[in-house]
């Protein structure tokens, strides 16, 4: 009886498509994803995102950082606390995704400029505070520039969707330089993915 | 054109307060978006990686780099001849355009894509960002990229991050 079920079961076993008889699935190739299962029930960990430029070539970086929780940390509507200690720590990092690359440190900046930087593209005309978004208080961060040559003169803004985003970037940029700010780009404040309708998505920036 | 590139995300470590790279990158991580081609390569491993490279290519076949000190060796290929490096590159390039993979002793430590404009391709400004963009997914840790203009040409460099003094060396394009 033992004998027959078996064989029964391996008939239907060879009777499924290719892909579900499949045995260890085949992990994502893509650099970008690590082969790791993600507890997407999880609340979002903390993330900064500083948006760096090489004021000497006009690329953005966006730089995110995690920053694990602490055992005492709870966290609000799914995310958890960014850790107040923690933050003055993280812009000089951030800011190591340029330097490494400039042939003159120099130049790497805070993508949140006052109006001095437009005639002296100085880091101390940039403000690593206002250059970054925060994932317990933000789920997207816009950028919004104008070109001055090869140099893109920004501005950050924090929001949690697209739009309200790019609206917070665009005025606080016209407000800072005192002239429309058409260049912009916005992208997802943490790469941590979500089940919920809301979460956002996405780790390419959408300009 | 606003140009924001992401690369992989760092993570803070409460214990030892510094940031170190988020995910877990190796060679592997670029040899699967390289073509195979890895650092530390002998020339004739990376040139049995590019179809149709006549086969010889050895240490004492390749030319000289004059623009590094110490002992730094070169071949160069057409990037219209590189199918994979091609399709990376959806927007234009002149036909001049080409991919130097530069050794020293202890094998490949750098490619250096040199993107020329022609008539039929005035600007390679876009292209140069794609390339760009796809070796910023892998992390400085693995592979460095490096983006950057001589005179009309955009230079994309990918560099072994541990080939130190040869790190900041730029390409400087001849005036023609």
């Amino acid at each position: 009886m033992k004998q027959a079920i078996s064989l029964v079961l391996l008939g239907v076993f060879f009777l499924l498509p290719l892909s579900l008889r499949a045995g260890p699935a085949i992990f994502n190739t893509d650099p970008a994803v690590p082969p790791v299962i993600l507890d997407t029930q999880a609340p979002l960990t903390c993330t900064v995102t500083y948006v760096i430029e090489d004021a000497s070539t006009g690329d953005l970086f966006a730089q995110r950082i995690r920053v694990p929780p602490q055992d005492t940390d709870q966290a609000v509507d799914h995310r958890l606390p960014c850790p107040m200690d923690v933050l003055p720590r993280l812009p000089n990092f951030a800011r190591e995704v340029c330097t490494i690359r400039a042939l003159d440190r120099n130049t790497c900046v805070f993508a949140d400029m006052s109006r001095e930087f437009a005639t002296r593209p100085d880091i101390a005309n940039t403000a690593a505070d206002t250059a970054r978004c925060r994932s317990d208080t933000a789920k997207e961060l816009g950028v919004a520039c104008w070109m001055n040559g090869p140099t893109a003169v920004c501005n950050v803004g924090c929001g949690d969707s697209e739009a309200a985003a790019l609206d917070a970037a665009r005025r606080r940029c016209e407000e800072k330089q005192q002239r429309s700010c058409p260049s912009t780009a916005v992208l997802a404040v943490t790469d941590q993915r979500l089940t919920s309708p809301d979460a956002p998505s996405g780790q390419a920036a959408k300009r | 054109m606003l140009h924001l590139f992401v690369p992989p995300p760092l993570e803070w470590n409460n214990r030892t307060m510094i940031a170190r790279p988020g995910l877990q990158q190796s060679a592997h991580d670029l040899a699967l978006i390289n073509g195979g081609v890895v650092f530390g390569m002998t020339p004739d491993q990376v040139a049995n990686q590019i179809p149709n490279m006549p086969a010889g290519t050895s240490w004492n076949t390749l030319r000289s780099a004059r623009e590094y000190l110490s002992d730094v060796r070169y071949f160069w290929v057409r990037l219209d001849d590189l199918p994979l490096w091609r399709a990376i590159m959806p927007s234009c390039i002149g036909s001049a355009s080409y991919a130097a993979f530069l050794f020293t002793g202890n094998g490949l430590f750098r490619m250096s894509f040199r993107l020329l404009p022609d008539a039929a391709c005035p600007s390679v400004t876009s292209a140069a960002v794609e390339l760009f963009s796809h070796y910023i997914a892998v992390g400085p840790s693995v592979a460095l990229g490096v983006r950057y203009r001589s005179m009309q040409a955009e230079v994309v460099d990918v560099t072994d991050p541990t080939a130190g003094s040869l790190i900041p060396v730029r390409w400087r394009m001849s005036p023609s």
